[in-house]
């Protein structure tokens, strides 16, 4: 078919056609400097030849400089991109050519790029910025630019400046200058030892305390660390295997006689990876703390001591009160005994007489022959009215010392009478005379038998008084009067009243003026049974011519 | 009366590492392509010096090469491609076509 045959031809002939001008495009791009590369077929395969020129000496500057570099068109387009760039960015050069810089730039860092791109059309400057990489990894860098005058277009070149490794190098030179003037300056003995356990770091403490440097030591030839109140040794093969010691006392020997005491905290030191690269040993100085807890213990004992001996003593002194207060009772008993059987002889003086002289009447009256059966029951009626008498005397007295069991109500004259009427034969028969003023008659709630007892204490102190200054018409007064809801009651003697110096002491135990005759226990019975018993006062007083005691109730 | 979809070209350009032509031909053919075929190409860059046997089966005997693969005919020119209007002529889009 000629039609189809003469088509065929043609398209033939066009794409040879087509090929022949292919071929002289690439004969005229070669010659005319417009490739930069020829690909030749060899028995291995293809080759790549490089042309020379395509890489002035100036651009292998370029591509082996450790920082990014890029020629942008006005409008931030990159024109130009060396294999530094590349990797900053982290992508294929073709990714990069012709895409605006400005994508590669961390958005909140456009504005300042935008600004900087407009001022390096005029002139060198330069801005820190932040790039980004395809997973969104922030890489600061310093944009420096400049105008270019690139093949007659206008342009601008710039350096990129990775400043990533700067900072982080800065950061680990402070983060290590840090670290080394803590552990320089700490007031504890800090060190760091790798992962061998030999020491690679330690504070100035630690050659204060050694004596020399630790630095390249094992750890464990150093320091010989006892762990608590055992013999166990330290090592620091514990934090190394990731045994952490927190707080743990340990003792080390630093003299034949020093023992110094420290907390030690060990722990593994480990990389980003967590793997151990070492450890730090930690020793806080407890010795003073351990030696004021030793002298605080020590003190402790002592004062238990003192405490359990004083305790001892306080109950001796106890034991020994008490005998003495039952000796006390004991001789007041036997005074007030005393009291009574002599109180008692005056009373029966006069009855005894008379009883005498009625059974001596008997046998005369016999004799006269005028024993008559009514002189004889008169002689034995008189007889026995005195015997009854004397045996009411002796009840008067039982029941006067009888010690009261409650307190009970009673009118003071009464309880007064009661008193004057025991002493009352002891007081005539030394002429002492007793004057009773009741200016009221007061009733007070308390024990009456020991009221009276402490009346009678004062009389018979009255009475010996008087007897041994000798006075002349020795009298004792006594007054009640009622003050308020109190009663006031005064007994006044006129032997001359006690010496000032001694007043004070009456009411003492034991204190007395009598010698041998007294015991010292009347005035103080008389104030415990007043004040103690029955929450009144006794005082003393001299008027001048005696003393006067007062009891108020 | 529907309109046909624009055809969509496939290009692929053959650059030689880092040199300086391979450079300019990636930016050129790049705001051709952004200018001209917005939305409706595929741009392949290929390095011959990392995959030399590439160039081989494509007879590609220099750098920079491109390669119009669609729609056909095959279209290739040599060289950084500075001149517009010899591209857009040689791929069937000629602004006065």
């Amino acid at each position: 078919m000629p039609v189809e045959g003469s088509a065929h031809n043609r398209q033939k002939k066009e794409e040879l056609l087509l090929r022949l001008h292919e071929a002289e495009a690439v004969l005229d791009a070669i010659r005319n400097g417009e490739v930069d590369a020829v690909v030749v077929r060899t028995p291995v395969g293809e080759k790549v030849f490089t042309l020379e020129g395509s890489y002035h000496p100036s651009c292998v500057l370029v591509e082996t400089m450790n920082e990014g570099a890029c020629t942008l068109a006005f409008d931030g387009t990159i024109l130009f991109c060396n294999s530094r760039l590349c990797t900053m960015l982290d992508r294929p050069l073709p990714e990069i050519l012709g895409e605006p810089f400005l994508r590669f730039v961390v958005p909140s860092d456009a504005d300042a790029f935008d600004a900087i791109l407009h001022k390096g059309r005029q002139e060198r400057c330069s801005v820190e910025i932040r790039i980004t990489t395809p997973e969104e990894k922030w890489i600061p860098v310093i944009f420096s630019c400049r105008p270019l005058d690139q093949d007659g277009k206008e342009g601008i070149c710039a350096v990129i400046t990775d400043l990533s490794e700067k900072i982080r190098l800065d950061e680990t030179i402070a983060s290590g200058n840090l670290a080394k003037s803590i552990i320089e300056q700490a007031g504890e003995v800090i060190v760091v030892c790798n992962e061998e356990g030999r020491v690679i770091r330690a504070s100035q403490l630690t050659n204060d305390l050694l004596g020399k440097s630790p630095m390249g030591e094992h750890f464990d030839d150093v320091y010989r660390l006892t762990m608590g109140e055992t013999e166990r040794l330290f090592t620091v093969a514990d934090p190394l295997q990731r045994r952490f010691r927190r707080n743990e006392e340990v003792r080390l020997k630093v003299a034949a006689e020093t023992i110094l005491y420290f907390l030690l905290n060990a722990a593994p030191l480990t990389d980003d990876g967590d793997r151990v690269i070492g450890c730090v040993v930690t020793l806080t100085d407890i010795t003073y703390r351990k030696e004021a807890e030793k002298n605080l213990q020590r003190a402790r004992e002592e004062l238990e001591q003192r405490v359990a001996e004083r305790t001892l003593d306080l109950a001796r002194t106890v034991r020994e009160l008490r005998e003495k207060e039952h000796m006390l009772l004991q001789q007041s008993r036997l005074a007030a005994m005393g009291e009574m059987i002599s109180n008692i002889a005056h009373q029966w003086r006069q009855p005894l007489n008379a009883l005498g002289l009625i059974i001596q009447e008997l046998p005369m009256v016999l004799e006269e022959g005028e024993l008559t059966p009514e002189f004889l029951d008169q002689s034995v009626a008189n007889a026995m009215m005195l015997v009854q008498h004397m045996s009411s005397t002796i009840d008067d007295f039982r029941n006067f010392f009888k010690p009261d069991k409650e307190k009970v109500p009673f009118r003071l004259s009464q309880v007064v009478g009661n008193a004057v009427k025991l002493i009352e034969a002891s007081f005539d028969n030394r002429e002492i005379e007793i004057t009773l003023h009741f200016q009221d008659d007061p009733t007070i709630v308390g024990y009456p038998n020991e009221y009276s007892q402490v009346i009678l204490n004062i009389l018979n102190n009255a009475k010996d008084a008087v007897e041994a200054r000798g006075t002349e018409k020795p009298m004792v007064e006594i007054r009640i009067a009622a003050l308020g809801e109190k009663s006031l009651l005064t007994i006044t003697d006129n032997a001359g009243g006690i010496p000032e110096e001694i007043i004070y002491k009456v009411f003492d135990p034991h204190f007395t003026t009598k010698d041998t005759q007294g015991t010292g226990i009347g005035l103080f019975m008389a104030k415990n049974i007043i004040e103690k018993g029955m929450n009144g006062r006794v005082s003393v007083r001299n008027t001048g011519t005696g003393a006067e005691f007062t009891i108020e109730v | 009366m529907e309109r046909a979809q624009p055809e969509r070209y496939l290009l692929r350009l053959y650059i030689a590492g880092r040199s300086r032509l391979s450079q300019r031909a990636v930016v050129n053919v790049k705001a051709i392509c952004r200018e001209h075929l917005p939305e409706r190409h595929i741009l392949e860059v290929i390095d011959i010096e990392e995959q030399p046997e590439l160039a081989g089966s494509h007879q590609i005997v220099a750098a920079p090469t491109l390669v119009k693969e669609s729609p056909l005919p095959h279209r290739r020119f040599i060289g950084d491609m500075p001149k517009t209007s010899t591209i857009l002529q040689g791929l069937g889009l000629d602004p006065e076509s």
